[in-house]
């Protein structure tokens, strides 16, 4: 089943969860909602409540009772990006301007104040302490995990496990939250939703490295961004970090700072995609996609853990 | 008073150990928990309610998410560079909401969180609307910033039922130390009040009239008030309207 026609058969949800998301960013304040909306709007592939609503399907699946916590998540992540559409000082989001461009600073961080509130308050619906126990740590981890990255920025004699480490809290225990906190307001048993945060923390292990490649190999247009903005930014990657196996590239790369310039960037780009350092990156994003994929194998069968499936192989495999 | 003093320092090294984070404290420095609203929450429990655990995490909780929306004040409308510290204000802020939920998520406390978060909500809005310069006058600006220092107290003030005089005096004291801040500091609410009124010299004269009124407000307060609240209500009070003479004693 193609990914389209997942999204078109949970239409019905999907829909109950944008009326949730637009009723949780009513506010007195205009410019508030204006900017929360111009959020909402901008879209996304909603890909956090999606997997939140088929780990529900694992338990007693009611959209009335799920439906709080795959709207709160979803805020949760609007609030991430307004806030780090400040750290990164961006200007363009999916295509639009961002709050912090539209307005400014101050609005983005209020905005993202707001929206952050009204997840919690939305999740609070959510009457089971263990899913507000995962939730809460989530985000914290989350928040660390952004805090070391920049802790990290240009420390070139990093290693794979604090990159592994610091993308599992980045990113995969978000999509792992996702899948099981569907399952724990459902109801579902514990072995169930245990499962089922593996295989959404290996889906999210797999994404990031696929994300963290494409940063390399995909266009400018599809990046919305120059190539290699990540290691001029001294984000130190899995592809950088295969690559300074290679003495002559180590070099190359451990000279990169704030304001190298776009040349030698896009040199050091084209000596990276030479060296076997994407192909190993897309070997280790296999073998965590392989890892989610065997651990879904030992969930109850049925559609929606083929539709889990084919989620995780459209996160996996995509191009851009 | 010296019971008193000891829970509070107490609390606060609680409050500083759940935010601690080495590296936030490193380049932006430690928090800085405003003892005036550790006295306030403390006044919202009776001295039996503070020795349980539940009520010192929702104490914690209840500063945490207010040290984050103040952190979250530090950031500029518009920066000229991205720096590090920049970057690092704005995830501590995000770090410290975190850790108000899942303060009260471990302690199985999720009414609080609702409690809090409709706080958050609307002192957000107010704080949008003074940055907007949507306040008409200085008496509307006044009533914004006393919305924006005091909601999340009051909430936790109000969820106790605890005396109205009382609620009244915690949030003149909060208002008048962000009164006084401002003057040793202009920051946002005086712009608000120069968009308004137009002249600096005016803005300090305002300000000043306000923290007149406050003064004699928070003294009629604590009048009714039992003589154990009062007497920390009226250290708070010397210690936010006796600033200046203090500095002056200790030389």
């Amino acid at each position: 089943m193609n990914i389209k026609l997942i999204y078109s058969l949970m239409k019905a949800d999907i829909d109950l969860i944008e009326k949730e998301l637009e009723s949780a960013v009513k506010s007195i304040s205009p410019v508030l909602e204006e900017a929360s909306v111009h959020l909402l709007q901008a879209g996304g592939k909603r890909i956090r409540p999606v997997l939140l609503l088929l780990g529900a399907k694992f338990g007693e699946y009611d959209i009335h009772r799920v439906k709080f916590a795959a709207a709160a998540l979803e805020l949760i992540h609007m609030a991430s990006l307004v806030h780090d559409d400040v750290i990164d000082d961006a200007v363009i989001r999916r295509g639009q301007h961002t709050v912090k461009a539209e307005w400014d600073n101050r609005i983005a961080m209020y905005t993202g104040d707001f929206i952050f509130a009204a997840a919690l308050e939305c999740m609070t619906k959510v009457e089971d302490r263990e899913a507000h126990r995962i939730l809460s740590h989530t985000m914290t981890e989350l928040c660390i995990g952004e805090i070391v990255q920049i802790q990290d920025k240009y420390r070139f004699e990093q290693n794979l496990r604090d990159y592994l480490r610091r993308i599992k809290r980045k990113t995969a225990i978000l999509i792992a939250a996702s899948c099981q906190l569907g399952a724990i307001a459902a109801g579902a048993p514990a072995q169930i939703h245990q499962k089922l945060y593996e295989f959404g923390y290996n889906v999210g292990m797999s994404f990031q490295i696929t994300d963290d490649i494409l940063d390399f190999t995909a266009s400018e247009k599809d990046l919305g961004k120059p190539a290699g903005g990540d290691l001029l930014q001294g984000n130190i990657t899995l592809p950088v970090l295969y690559a300074m196996e290679n003495e002559d590239l180590k070099e190359r790369i451990t000279a990169v700072h704030a304001h190298t310039d776009r040349q030698d960037i896009n040199q050091i780009i084209h000596l990276l995609k030479q060296s076997d350092a994407i192909e190993r990156s897309h070997e280790l994003s296999r073998r965590y996609l392989d890892r989610a994929l065997a651990i879904m194998e030992e969930l109850p069968p049925g559609r929606h853990r083929n539709s889990l499936r084919d989620i995780a192989y459209f996160i996996g495999r995509r191009k851009y | 008073m010296g019971e008193w003093q000891n829970e509070q320092k107490a609390l606060t090294e609680e409050i500083n150990r759940t935010c601690s984070q080495p590296f936030l404290e490193k380049v932006i420095g430690a928090p800085e928990i405003n003892p005036l609203r550790v006295s306030a929450l403390m006044l919202a429990f009776s001295d039996q309610e503070r020795t349980e655990t539940h009520v010192k995490k929702q104490m914690t909780a209840a500063v945490l998410i207010q040290l984050a929306l103040d952190t979250h004040d530090r950031i500029e409308p518009d920066t000229a560079e991205i720096t590090q510290k920049h970057q690092l204000i704005v995830l501590a802020g995000d770090y410290f909401s975190g850790m108000y939920y899942r303060t009260l998520a471990e302690a199985g406390c999720i009414e609080y969180v609702r409690l809090l978060a409709e706080a958050v909500k609307n002192v957000n809005e107010m704080k949008t609307n003074l940055h907007q310069k949507d306040c008409t006058s200085a008496s509307h600006i006044f009533h914004t910033v006393r919305t924006i220092e005091t909601d999340i107290i009051r909430a936790v003030l109000q969820e106790n039922e605890a005396d109205v005089q009382l609620i009244e005096a915690v949030s003149s004291l909060l208002t008048a130390d962000r009164l006084k801040k401002e003057k040793d500091k202009p920051s946002f609410v005086h712009d608000a009040l120069l968009h308004v009124i137009g002249d600096p010299a005016l803005v300090m004269n305002e300000i000043d009239n306000h923290l007149h009124e406050l003064r004699s407000s928070i003294l009629k307060q604590t009048q009714t008030l039992e003589e154990k609240t009062a007497v920390v209500l009226r250290a708070e009070y010397d210690r936010i309207f006796d600033r200046e003479l203090r500095y002056a004693e200790e030389g």
